[in-house]
Parts: C-alpha cells; structure tokens; sequence
C-alpha cells in the first residue's frame, strides 16, 4: 500500500462499513395531481428553524447525518469539504458573541435607517454603504442589511442558541465552483436531519468567522480551506413546520418539438 | 442584452424609501387569529406583534420599517390558518426580482 493510500486508512475512526439500503428506489409512473410522496413531502414542509430545545442531539445522530453529507454529488467527485462540529454551550455563546460583534459595528457604520432623513449624520452613512456597496455588491442585499441591522439591536440572533452546530468548511481548490458542492453537502445534512425530526438553519454569517485570525485558529481552519457558512442543529421547540409556505414561481423557459414557450 | 442596464446593477436600494424598497406584507385574518403569539415568535424579522385586550389578543405588522423576506414561516406555524404572506419582496436597481410570478402554494396540478 503507497504512503497516500495508508494516510487515509489509518485516518479512519473505527466501525466503518454498514449494511446496504434495502432497496433502490423504482421508478414509478405517476398521474398529475397524485399526492406528493414521502421526500417531496419532506422537502415541501422543511423550515429554517431558529427556535431550538435546549437538549443536547446525541452524537450518533450528528455522525449519522454528516454520514449522509459524505454521499453528496460533487464536481468530478471532489468532495471539497471537510466538517467541524461544535457542541460545546460556551464555545457557541462565544461564536454568536463574535458575530453580534461584527453587526454591531457595520450596522453602526451603515445603518442609515437610524437617522432622520436629510441630517449630515444620514448623509454620511448613506455614503458609507455606496462606497461599501461597490465594494461588495452581492453583500448589501437588503435582507442581509435587515438581519445585520436586527441582530445589532438585539432583536435577532446569529445562530439562535442551537445544541450542535455543523460547519462543512469548503476547499478552495474545489473543482469548477467549490460553493456549490458546499450547497449539495449542506443540502444532504439539512435534510438528513430533517428525516430524523430535527431542525436546521443555514447561517450565512457565520462567514464573519472566517475574517477572525483568533477564529481560525479556534476552529482550524486553515488555507486553503474557508468558512462560508454553518448550519445550526437541534431538536425543534414547538411546530413551525405544520403548513407547506407560499414562494414565488419563476419563468422557465420550456423548449420542445422546435418550440419555445414560458411557463412559471 | 441584458435584462438590467449597467446602471441599474449598481444602483442599491434604501430600505426605507417606498420608490426603492418594498418588502414582504401578509394578510392577517383577525377573525381566525386567536392571538397565540406562535407567529410573532417564529418570525426572523421581527415585524409582527399582538395588541388588543387581555383576553382577545390579535396580531399586526408592527409601527415603523417593516423588512419582512416573505419567507411565510407564520404561516406554516399557524394553526389557525390566520396569516399568510401577500405580497414578496422588492426592490429597484441591482436587487429588483426578475421573472417571478406571485407567491403560491405547492402545486399538484398547472
Ligand atoms: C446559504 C444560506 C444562508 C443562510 N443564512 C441565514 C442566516 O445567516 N440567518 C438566518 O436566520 N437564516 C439564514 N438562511 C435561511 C433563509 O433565510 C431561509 O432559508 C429562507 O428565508 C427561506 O425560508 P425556509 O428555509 O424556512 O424555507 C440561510 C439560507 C441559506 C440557503
Ligand atoms: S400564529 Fe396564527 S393564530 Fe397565532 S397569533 Fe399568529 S396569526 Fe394569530
Ligand atoms: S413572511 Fe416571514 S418575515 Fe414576513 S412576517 Fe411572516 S415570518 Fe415574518
């Protein structure tokens, strides 16, 4: 065995293999208007979720749904993720600290919702974010800038108090675009946890994390990884997942038998 | 071509100007709503609240800048069908929603 492939093996943790799923799914021919199936459904009624039980999921779990993270399609099979996981209650606190932190000061740099309009003070932050806004466009959304502002005030949390919270750090070197397989993985471990009954929520601002040298160092992330997003995980306090929501539908463009069409 | 000019791709809403920003608004039916708070709490944008008398609470959008996402998670914690999401959100410039169509739920048959 070549030095490369030993390294991997060695790595491993003990009890590896399981039992293969029972069966693949068949496809089945359905009628339009049958009712949605067993993963539709689950895709259909899952919920970001930011209210979370105190109670810590057992290990098991955790380890059981980054098993499911582990089979994700990725670009050229290149699994450009690796995992961290935090169950530590004070090591959480710290992190949604850090990151409260960080809104607190772009949100007392840009929010200029906070003074009256035509004041000097309005002026000058208004001017902040345009600059801050050529910068980084796709970052001065205004639902980000809400949440960012919320959170500064205290009337919205970072990662909402959850018992674990799994970080898929992403390998730069990924092939193509390394975010999406990040997405795919995520996705898997969102709905992973889901099937078990337990609640997930993405948390795009734990990327302030990876601007933190200290927070680096903390959560080992180190180049060429990055930290791009977080998913918290816990056991769901009360049913935020009784109704399917409304979301928009968008335009697709339907090319067939030489013809185009737009359907939404 | 391009369906927004360059012009308009470095334009950046303000969030409280009503010509640039228009964010989420649900209907509220008060006759169903029954006051249990569940919608006020699940929200991540904190824009709902209860009033009225002890005993016949209802809820309301709150006073003030309103930045709803329209992600209708009071509706799905409802369980008196009372509140659902009316209109999504908004914007002029680089964030203005390009082919969509109104919010709806799952469908089975088109
Ligand atoms: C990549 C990504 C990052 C997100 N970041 C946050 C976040 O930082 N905070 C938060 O509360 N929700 C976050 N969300 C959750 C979205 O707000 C949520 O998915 C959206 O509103 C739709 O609601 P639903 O997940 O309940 O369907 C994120 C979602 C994704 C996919
Ligand atoms: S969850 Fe429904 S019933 Fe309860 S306060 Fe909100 S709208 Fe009213
Ligand atoms: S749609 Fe979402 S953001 Fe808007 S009021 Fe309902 S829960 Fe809050």
């Amino acid at each position: 065995m070549s030095d490369i492939a030993k390294d991997r093996v060695d790595a491993n943790d003990a009890e590896e293999t399981e039992q293969q799923p029972r069966r693949a799914v068949k496809t089945t021919e359905i009628e339009e208007g049958d009712p949605w199936n067993t993963i539709e459904a689950a895709f259909l009624k899952r919920r970001s979720i930011r209210r979370f039980k105190k109670k810590q999921v057992p290990a098991h779990m955790i380890r059981r749904i980054l098993e499911i993270g582990r089979f994700a399609p990725s670009q050229g099979n290149c699994q450009p993720w690796k995992y961290v996981v935090v169950r530590d209650r004070e090591t959480i606190t710290e992190m949604e600290n850090f990151c409260a932190d960080m809104c607190r000061k772009i949100s007392g740099a840009l929010d200029y919702t906070a003074y009256k309009k035509g004041t000097f003070a309005r002026w000058r932050s208004e001017t902040f974010l345009k600059l801050f806004a050529k910068w980084r466009p796709s970052n001065m959304h205004p639902v980000p800038f809400g949440a960012v502002n919320l959170i500064a005030n205290d009337r919205f949390k970072v990662f909402h108090h959850p018992p674990t919270i799994i970080i898929p750090l992403m390998d730069t070197r990924g092939i193509g675009h390394p975010e999406i397989d990040l997405g795919i993985v995520g996705t898997n471990i969102v709905m992973a946890a889901h099937s078990l009954g337990l609640g997930t929520c993405w948390v795009g601002l734990a990327s302030f994390l990876n601007d933190s040298a200290e927070w680096r160092e903390r959560l080992g992330v180190e180049e060429p990884y990055q930290l791009i997003e977080a998913i918290s995980v816990g056991y769901v306090l009360g049913k935020p997942m009784q109704n399917t929501v409304a979301r928009e539908t968008h335009e697709t463009l339907w090319i067939e038998d030489g013809e185009k069409n737009l359907i939404y | 071509m391009a369906l927004l000019s360059k012009k308009e791709m470095k334009r950046i809403p303000i969030v409280d100007d009503a010509n640039d920003s228009q964010f989420g608004v649900v209907a509220i039916d008060l006759e169903n709503c029954n006051g249990c708070k569940m919608c006020t709490i699940i929200c991540p944008c904190d824009v709902l609240e209860l009033y009225g008398p002890r005993h016949d609470k209802k809820v309301r959008i709150k006073e003030g800048l309103s930045m709803c996402l329209s992600c209708d998670n009071c509706h799905a914690i409802c369980e008196y069908d009372a509140i659902s999401i009316e209109q999504t959100y908004n914007f002029v410039g680089r964030y203005k929603q390009l082919n969509r169509g109104a919010a709806i739920q799952p469908r089975l048959k088109y």
